[in-house]
């Protein structure tokens, strides 16, 4: 990537943004408030399509909610509220549900096998992997996401991908991005 | 000892309806689950089922008729099927029917894989929810 800023090229951002295959897309802080207002939006959008409209509707609530609750991202006014990226695009073939946020660089290499782990299963496996980490006690931060990203597989049907950034000393960007097919 | 009944609602969360009858011993949750504290939502039910059990020991049939909960639900749904697992190994007669919205093979899917994790028979029907 070039280290130096492209100039803001207005008129790119505007048919980026306006392209109508952009179901959501926002970044900024994250409150249940605004996530449950996404989730009925996207209802409301795929209501023609119920079938993986319910499937678009449900990982996003679960990569959302990991966005809410994990990313190391925080907003210092108000209340603290973690700050994420969510997108949903409506492509011709399929649905893809994307999520951003902030990690700690000492957790990248757990995430990193985690989804690698997701990604070796089959539908099978994966259903017991969910089954594993669903009747271990919960404390730990990373197997509470672990299980949001295996069901997020699991709905899906498709392979999860994970990309990893690395953002200075502490901290590195990681976006999921999940596909629905039509 | 009471019924327990909770209103469902959907606003910022999504509480499901629960009705559970102390003189039938029938329990129904249904609707939609994605709460702001999922244990302390269960544990009603769980504390319940606990007592009821302890203190009246009649059958006890659960329905679950959930058109949507996500995974920390589904956490709390299987502590909900080992307190009912461990009163039918007390002896206690426990039936659980499963009700999954037609054409939605993850949450039928869901009944399967509890049955693996508890040992319970779950019957499981296929239901045409109500918008």
């Amino acid at each position: 990537m070039d280290i130096q800023m492209k100039e803001f090229d207005f008129f790119e951002y505007h048919s980026q943004i306006s392209r109508d295959n952009i179901l959501i897309s926002y970044k900024g802080p994250l409150t249940d408030v605004l996530l449950s207002e996404f989730s009925r939006d996207i209802r409301k959008k795929l209501q023609e399509d119920p079938r993986s409209g319910k499937k678009v509707f449900s990982i996003f609530m679960e990569l959302a909610q990991n966005v809410l609750y994990y990313s190391k991202e925080v907003n210092h006014f108000g209340n603290q509220d973690r700050v994420g990226t969510l997108v949903v695009l409506d492509e011709e073939t399929n649905y893809k549900v994307i999520t951003g946020n902030l990690i700690y660089r000492k957790d990248m290499m757990r995430l990193i096998e985690k989804c690698e782990t997701i990604r070796s299963l089959d539908r099978d496996a994966l259903r017991e992997y969910k089954r594993k980490l669903r009747s271990e006690e919960e404390n730990e931060e990373s197997k509470g996401a672990g299980i949001g990203l295996v069901q997020a597989a699991l709905t899906s049907d498709n392979q999860l991908e994970a990309k990893m950034k690395e953002m200075g000393t502490e901290f590195a960007f990681f976006i999921v991005i999940v596909k629905v097919d039509k | 000892m009471e019924n327990l009944e909770i209103k469902g609602e959907s606003g910022v969360y999504f509480i499901p309806e629960v009705k559970l009858n102390a003189t039938s011993g029938v329990c129904e949750i249904s609707g939609e689950s994605y709460l702001e504290d999922t244990d302390e939502f269960y544990n009603q039910i769980i504390n319940w089922l606990e007592t009821h059990t302890q203190k009246v020991n009649t059958p006890i049939t659960f329905n679950f008729r959930l058109t949507y909960f996500n995974t920390s639900s589904s956490r709390s749904i299987l502590n909900v099927l080992r307190v009912l697992k461990k009163y039918q190994d007390q002896g206690g007669s426990v039936t659980v029917n499963w009700y999954y919205p037609e054409d939605d093979d993850s949450i039928a899917e869901e009944a399967e894989d509890y049955m693996k994790d508890t040992g319970l028979d779950i019957n499981m029907f296929e239901f045409e929810p109500e918008d």
